[in-house]
């Protein structure tokens, strides 16, 4: 089949991917059930993409990156990379994939970044001279060098980041797959972080998983949108952005019944009601909603109100209905 | 006292989850093979009861070191020292509740050792001054429980923990005599392994198995009532210590 | 030939940059000799209660060569430390394959496990005055590097099949080690077990190299006799990297069927 969005061949090409897990309530004890982390998954990355895969914990992005990985065989449906499967072809496909986890696993932390980088680029057969290279070149341009020779162990929080990247760089892959590459930096941090991605990327295909929206949205070139192990949507950023400005939540106090009856009757309100504290939500799923109620709410004379975006979670819920899939 | 009582059953819910807690059970057998393995195959069955014994002291030993020594450095990995260090109780009481419950379960393997070396050498060991037996296991036991307590703040106070711990094995199954009487040590090294409580009470305990009438029970129940009391001592200080640098200096040990 | 070096080379650096994680030199050389050192006092003062002087180079020389086996078997828990700090995960997906990735990441063990054997068989020897001619001292470090590559092989299958079994690592170590301290001849003659005891103690790893260690230390060694129990050692060896290899392959590909805890990441 050839896909409209890619010409004759994607990155990335899964049809229908389903896993689920067997569960025991000890280490080699009877089964006692099943999870479904993915559900018959359909993602198509084209060649040299940088593709969000956002969802909230649990969502199945992990399990994502571990079946494209090779590291765990799909139960159902199909995956190829570059034309290859990732089961019967895992062999080839291994040295062209590179893989960056976030946080502090993954790290030996008792060789320098030099070694580190050296040893991963030996098993990933990549020739001395050229290791040596391409590890003095990245500890340079992700601002290590000065530490290169320094053990990981006394690396900040940034700094060990930034090595995982160029662990993730040092094999030169085709495909990199960035696991929540910035769980667990600072606000700054993340920023830089995303900043040097974006720079680093080159012709690279990229699937950066990610629960959050923001940064999906500065560096994918699409998103999709994953939860309970269903794609709920792929858009681009700008797709998304706008389908998500229709969602707007109005906060108000000193609101009484009658207005609340009034505000919950406005075409393109979704939902309003009374939270524990007495103050009233209104939430609106139509574009111009939010006006007419702040409008509304000024004319009684209510001045203590507060509009805000909804949160991820919140959103999916709305997409999540838009579409009448099951919920939660 | 109530405290106390509460350390024990943590102790015993802990020990009840580990399957490391519980290895030199499964270990103990193999040491009455390793030991008393080594006596039969010389032809020495008259010294199978003092290769037996030494299979005891070196599981009880080993449970005592290794999950006794273990608690307050666990204590301090997984920061539930804090909080410990913050309740009203004395720290080193709770040590002493945990370490009693460690040694008290330790002593199973006296049965298992007993029945593995029936099992596997039917040989069935007989005590022959039951008096003698039984003071000599009531104060070791009460060594084993100083001697934890001890490692326990030790391991703690240790730049390096590991290290520690394989030290006290090997060395001190020679300076204790768990299976050599020290007697046949070298004498210079007599006076540093009679610093070890279980020098004397592994010969008190190899002398009630003897059918021959024991000889200098006295001194030997003083060497080992001294001994134990000296390390109790030391282990409840250094515990004590623990603490108090804990909240003069909001962490615990140099590591 | 020269990728296999390459990763052999990075992945004893490795090794070796963990052993810091545990030892300064000087906790090696205080902490860990001297307990190994006492461990071949321990055995050799057994053996003078229970056999005599005779008995004494009997145990001396067995339980200086089965500190190999010890720290050989030590990369169960790295493996098991691999896993825990979400290295083992990246290991499997990369290119080189996962047997020889791991074999390699414990190979210093080999090193460090002769060496500490070495000194507790020297400086037993000198300490309990037992003689040992210069043929048999020099003979006895390619034996017993010998004797821990093929044990080696035998802690890699062990690492493989616990490696996902979490908290049961200590025990399978210590069982290893016990049950080959006990069956394979380094305290208890061989001579004294069953023939079917025997037979299958034939096959564990170490104990021809031990043979042959005790032959090349004895008085008027037979040379030739030496050889034929490297000989068969290097039979054993191969019997269990065989067996290390598939067993490897196979843990790995059940791990990736169930999406087990040896790949969480």
């Amino acid at each position: 089949m050839v896909d409209q969005t890619f010409g004759l061949q994607p990155a990335v090409d899964a049809r229908s991917l389903g896993r689920t897990y067997v569960q025991r309530r000890r280490l080699l004890g009877p089964p006692v059930g099943e999870v479904t982390a993915l559900g018959g998954v359909d993602l198509r990355i084209g060649e040299g993409e940088l593709h969000g895969l956002l969802g909230p914990n649990g969502a199945g992005k992990t399990t994502m990156c571990k079946i494209l990985s090779t590291v765990l065989t799909p139960s159902s449906g199909s995956i190829r990379i570059f034309g290859l499967d990732v089961v019967r072809d895992a062999k080839q496909l291994r040295p062209l994939i590179g893989i960056v986890m976030g946080g502090e696993r993954g790290l030996y932390y008792k060789l320098t970044a030099r070694e580190y980088l050296r040893y991963w680029a030996a098993l990933y057969g990549v020739d001395t001279p050229t290791a040596a290279r391409r590890a003095g070149e990245l500890l340079d341009r992700l601002g290590l060098g000065k530490r290169a020779d320094h053990r990981i162990e006394t690396y900040s929080r940034g700094m060990k980041q930034r090595l995982h990247l160029a662990r993730g760089l040092v094999t030169d892959p085709r495909l990199l797959l960035l696991d929540e590459p910035t769980s667990g930096l600072d606000p700054l941090g993340a920023r830089a972080f995303r900043a040097l991605i974006g720079e680093l990327r080159q012709d690279r295909t990229i699937l950066l998983t990610t629960h959050d929206m923001v940064e999906a949205e500065q560096l994918c070139d699409r998103v999709t949108l994953i939860d309970n192990g269903r794609v709920i949507a792929t858009e681009s950023p700008s797709t998304l952005s706008t389908r998500l400005t229709r969602f707007e939540r109005v906060d108000a106090q000193g609101v009484d019944d009658t207005l609340l009856a009034k505000l919950a009757d406005v075409s393109g309100v979704s939902g309003a009601g009374r939270r524990p504290d007495g103050s009233v939500r209104v939430e609106t799923a139509a574009k111009d909603a939010s006006g007419q109620v702040l409008r509304m709410l000024l004319d009684a004379g209510v001045t203590r109100v507060r509009t805000s975006l909804p949160d991820l979670e919140e959103v999916y819920v709305h997409l999540v209905d838009g579409q009448g899939a099951a919920r939660r | 006292m109530t405290a106390t009582l509460a350390a024990v059953r943590l102790q015993w819910w802990l020990m009840r989850g580990s399957l490391d807690d519980r290895q030199s059970f499964i270990l103990a057998p193999l040491f009455v093979l390793l030991l008393v393995g080594a006596a039969y195959a010389r032809g020495r069955q008259d010294l199978i009861p003092q290769a037996a014994l030494g299979a005891v002291l070196i599981s009880l030993w080993n449970i005592c070191v290794q999950v006794g020594g273990g608690i307050v450095s666990n204590e301090r990995r997984f920061a539930t020292f804090e909080l410990a260090a913050a309740s009203p109780a004395a720290f080193p009481l709770l040590v002493l509740g945990r370490v009693s419950t460690v040694v008290g379960v330790a002593l199973l393997v006296i049965p298992e050792v007993w029945l593995a070396t029936l099992l596997f050498f039917g040989t069935a060991v007989t005590v022959a001054h039951p008096g003698l037996f039984a003071i000599a296991l009531l104060l070791t036991t009460f060594g084993m429980i100083a001697v934890a307590g001890f490692v326990a703040a030790l391991f703690v106070l240790a730049r390096n923990a590991l290290y520690l711990q394989i030290a006290f094995t090997y060395p001190f199954f020679i300076l204790g005599g768990l299976v050599v009487p020290v007697s046949m040590l070298p004498e210079w090294l007599g006076p540093v392994s009679r610093l070890v409580f279980l020098s004397w009470g592994g010969d008190l305990l190899r002398a009630s198995l003897d059918p021959q009438p024991p000889a200098g029970v006295g001194k030997q129940v003083t060497g080992l009532l001294v001994a134990s009391i000296v390390t109790f001592a030391l282990g409840q200080v250094l515990l004590g210590r623990l603490v108090d640098r804990a909240r003069r200096h909001g962490s615990l040990g140099l590591a | 030939m020269s990728r296999l070096l390459t990763v052999v080379g990075w992945s004893l650096r490795l090794g070796l940059s963990d052993l810091r994680t545990v030892h300064t030199w000087r906790s090696w050389v205080f902490g860990w000799l001297s307990r190994v050192v006492s461990q071949v006092l321990f055995f050799s003062l057994v053996g003078l209660l229970f056999g005599g002087r005779d008995q004494v180079q009997f145990l001396l020389v067995g339980s200086a060569a089965v500190i190999a086996v010890l720290e050989c078997l030590s990369i169960v828990m790295w493996a098991a430390a691999d896993r825990h700090l979400g290295t083992a995960g990246l290991v499997v997906v990369s290119p080189t394959d996962y047997f020889l990735a791991f074999a390699a990441r414990g190979l210093h063990t080999v090193l460090t496990g002769t060496l500490s054997a070495l000194i507790a068989l020297y400086a037993g020897a000198a300490i309990l005055r037992v003689p040992l001619h210069w043929q048999g001292a020099v003979a006895a470090a390619p034996v017993v590097l010998l004797g821990a590559c093929s044990v080696y092989l035998l802690a890699v299958l062990v690492a493989g099949l616990v490696a996902t079994a979490s908290g049961a690592q200590w025990l399978a170590l210590n069982l290893t080690y016990m049950l080959i301290m006990i069956f394979g001849g380094f305290v208890i003659p061989l001579d004294t077990w069953p023939a079917v005891v025997r037979a299958i103690v034939s096959a564990v790893p170490y104990t021809h190299a031990l043979q042959a260690l005790r032959e090349a230390l004895a008085t008027g060694p037979d040379w030739s006799s030496v050889l034929a129990h490297c000989g068969w050692e290097v039979v054993v060896a191969a019997a269990w990297a065989v067996a290390a290899k598939s067993a490897f392959g196979l843990a790995i590909r059940h791990e990736r069927r169930s999406g087990g805890a040896l790949l969480a990441g």
